[in-house]
């Protein structure tokens, strides 16, 4: 018996030296960012690095990373952050076949009958959704209604704004706030375009991210914003300049745009608002200041705003 | 033991199986009219599945080669891009860009020297103008020599006709101006001299290249990844041979500039797309080189005795349900048919997949499906028309030593050795 427990032991101590902990970068397009745990400073990756298993990952706008697991490729998308060893699990589980049952599902799918030219004809329009002549360009979009991106990213604890654009038609505005699983946290109907939360009070975790959406009966809706919440403190460390001989040496409202622009680098949107539109009614009639805080808006899909700042200035 | 192998009739009918098939071998080339059919099957061979279908699609990445994609460069961030990778420490730089022709004086001049600054730099160039009778090509181009000159080249002509796939390389080329080696032999040459010698060591005028994958078996960069002055190279390049070219894997509109088809590609026969790009074909190549798996082809004698020994056993199965139970033969001989097809492609597949040996069995499977009617065509039309066939019995008669010594068992064998004349209707035509 003790011979088979030392026997079980050591395979499990072998077992576990030699299995892999860290995932390889392949290849990275675009930027890709890499928090090791929570609370640290998200790095962006590069080809050749070794990244842990306990690790976060997120892909900045239309980014993309290759991944490669004990032989098994992952390809990483999309802005939400996720574990890198939940990635990893999901993409190991549907890559396991040995050759014979590789070799028996190439023969059962040889059998299989393939689309005829008779078939094709009379049962056409079964086979229209496969190819297309043209490129993917700009379309109507599916969300009706339009979420205001200063809430995506990271928001602090406190109370929190969230502003959508009015559509026309009745009824209320639902507004759901949701987990990584699509689990339901806060639910809540409304006639304005706008909810103030206080985000202490809901039961989010520090480390997760959530969703935010708007729907108005059943065809008006909105995308789902990704966002989670970032104690004062990460925001601090995070954003720490002063260590920086420019920003040493630059003025306070300087200062401050150095600040915002930050912020805005490491996806504290809502902070950044506030730091731009502080500093713009600090110094209304500062062209540099006006200019900046447009172009934020507008690098948030925020339009509209922007051009009434520049405009305001025009008239 | 001869009398149990060597069975008469099947023996003549193999030979006649292997006139049967030299003879259709030559009417296909003739085929003009089914060219349609030709072309889409012409490049297809039994391994593409392999490679395409039954191929692990777990990785094994490289930790020599290192991918650069430059898009298409300016020769100042080419220059750039060339400094940053040799104070990063690499082993061998391989630029596969032709640098044709010369441009600004001082971003060439810039360029050439970030090129001569490190010893081993491999240029790509083009050779052409070919002498039939000598096998000497005349011309080599596509890179100035006021670069070339200064540095290693290396031709990165492959061997296809305009629609084919890459499978084979040429190592070493003969020039007017002397020996001249390809791209990824040159690479990998100035990487690992042993490894080089021994793709020399085989003597083979073109090599088949064995693929390892796509360029997810590399690390792949982009130049942007390279400039960034604020990374640490020397983790990903130190020692380590560095391919500078064209890889836009992420582009939006998927380029088909210098993309070409390999037994890879996901779609074997028919009109596909081009699926790898030139610069991971010379990655496999190096790979393979460096790796020595090199792809086994067994030689023609090795294969024409194993075609043999296939046609003649599945003859003389064939022959022996023909001569048994004639009846069901059709049913029977079909599903083995069908059997038979499935193992023999089981076996090229393993063979190839497991050991990279490549053996054509585009032979055992056409003399497997014409043994079906060979054997009938034999049996009751050849072998009654000619009587010399009609007497040789169907088995090996017995040594004379073991005729005198057991009489009575051998008559009892004898009689047992002839061919069942209830059953058919052929053996008693056959008997008058």
């Amino acid at each position: 018996m003790r011979t088979i427990l030392a026997i079980l032991f050591q395979f499990c101590l072998v077992y576990g030296i030699t299995a892999q902990n860290t995932v390889m970068v392949l290849h990275v397009a675009g930027q890709v960012q890499y928090l090791p745990h929570y609370g640290a400073k998200p790095v962006n990756i590069a080809p050749g690095d070794e990244l842990e298993l306990k690790g976060k990952i997120r892909c900045k706008g239309s980014g993309s990373a290759r991944l490669v697991y004990e032989g098994t490729p992952i390809t990483v998308t999309g802005t939400k952050m996720r574990d890198v060893e939940e990635i990893v699990k999901t993409a190991v589980k549907s890559s396991e076949m040995s050759f014979t049952g590789r070799f028996f599902n190439f023969l059962n799918e040889s059998l299989k009958e393939g689309v005829t030219d008779e078939k094709l004809k009379k049962h056409h329009r079964r086979y229209m959704n496969k190819s297309s002549g043209g490129i993917k360009g700009f379309a109507t979009p599916e969300a009706t209604i339009k979420a205001l991106l200063t809430t995506t990213g990271k928001l602090p604890q406190a109370n929190v704004v969230f502003k959508w654009r009015k559509v026309p038609g009745t009824g209320p505005y639902l507004f759901v706030v949701q987990d990584a699983r699509q689990k339901t946290v806060a639910q809540l109907l409304l006639r304005d375009t706008l909810v103030v939360l206080d985000l202490d009070h809901l039961a989010l975790n520090l480390d997760e991210e959530y969703t935010w959406s708007v729907t108005r009966g059943e065809k008006d809706r909105s995308a789902q914003i990704p966002f989670e919440i970032c104690p004062a403190s990460i925001v601090d460390q995070q954003t720490d300049l002063s260590h920086e001989k420019t920003y040493q040496s630059a003025s306070e409202a300087e200062k401050q745009l150095m600040l915002a622009y930050r912020l805005e680098e490491e996806r504290f949107f809502y902070a950044a608002q506030k730091t731009y539109q502080d500093l713009f009614q600090q110094n209304p009639d500062n062209v540099v200041f006006r200019r900046m805080y447009a172009t934020f808006l507008a690098r948030l899909d925020m339009l509209p705003e922007a051009e009434t700042l520049i405009s305001g200035k025009q008239k | 033991m001869l009398r149990r192998i060597i069975f008469p009739h099947s023996l003549i009918l193999t030979f006649l199986m292997f006139a049967l098939i030299w003879i259709l071998d030559v009417i296909r080339i003739n085929l003009h009219f089914l060219n349609p059919f030709n072309e889409s099957i012409r490049d297809y061979q039994i391994t593409d599945i392999v490679y395409s279908r039954l191929r692990d699609k777990r990785i094994a990445v490289d930790n020599r080669i290192v991918m650069v994609n430059t898009g298409q460069p300016s020769r100042d961030t080419l220059a750039m891009l060339v400094n940053r990778i040799r104070e990063a420490g690499a082993k061998v730089i391989a630029i596969d860009i032709m640098l044709e022709e010369r441009k600004n004086p001082v971003t060439d001049s810039i360029l050439l020297t970030s090129l001569t600054s490190m010893e081993n730099v491999v240029l790509a160039m083009e050779i052409d103008g070919v002498n039939d009778e000598t096998g000497i090509f005349s011309i080599q181009k596509s890179c100035n020599p006021y670069f070339c000159d200064n540095v290693y080249s290396g031709f990165i002509n492959f061997i296809t006709n305009d629609t084919s796939t890459v499978r084979i390389f040429s190592p070493k080329e003969m020039t007017t101006t002397g020996e001249c080696l390809s791209f990824p032999v040159q690479a990998a040459r100035l990487y690992d001299q042993e490894a080089a010698d021994r793709l020399f060591k085989r003597g083979n005028k073109v090599e088949e290249i064995y693929y390892f994958g796509n360029e997810d078996q590399f690390v792949q960069c982009e130049q942007t990844d390279i400039l960034d002055t604020s990374r640490n190279l020397q983790g990903i390049i130190k020692d380590k041979i560095v391919l500078i070219g064209f890889l836009p894997i992420d582009s939006w509109d998927k380029p088909m500039r210098d993309r070409h088809y390999t037994p890879l590609n996901a779609r074997y026969t028919g009109r596909n797309t081009p699926d790898m790009y030139g610069i991971v074909i010379h990655a496999n190549i190096i790979r393979m080189i460096l790796d020595n798996t090199y792809v086994v082809e067994p030689s023609w004698g090795l294969n024409l005795l194993l075609t043999f020994l296939i046609c003649y056993f599945n003859i003389h199965l064939y022959y022996q349900i023909f001569r048994r139970v004639s009846v069901p033969y059709h049913f029977v001989t079909r599903f083995l048919q069908i059997g038979e097809t499935v193992i023999l492609f089981f076996l090229v597949a393993l063979l190839f997949h497991f050991y990279r040996i490549k053996i054509d069995a585009g032979y055992w499977i056409t003399a497997l499906l014409l043994t079906f009617d060979a054997v009938k065509f034999y049996d009751n039309g050849i072998k009654k028309r000619i009587p010399l066939f009609n007497k040789i019995p169907y088995e090996l008669p017995l040594s004379v030593k073991k005729k005198k010594t057991q009489p009575e068992k051998n008559s009892a064998e004898k009689s047992s050795d002839e061919p069942p004349v209830v059953e058919k209707p052929d053996n008693k035509s056959s008997e008058k």
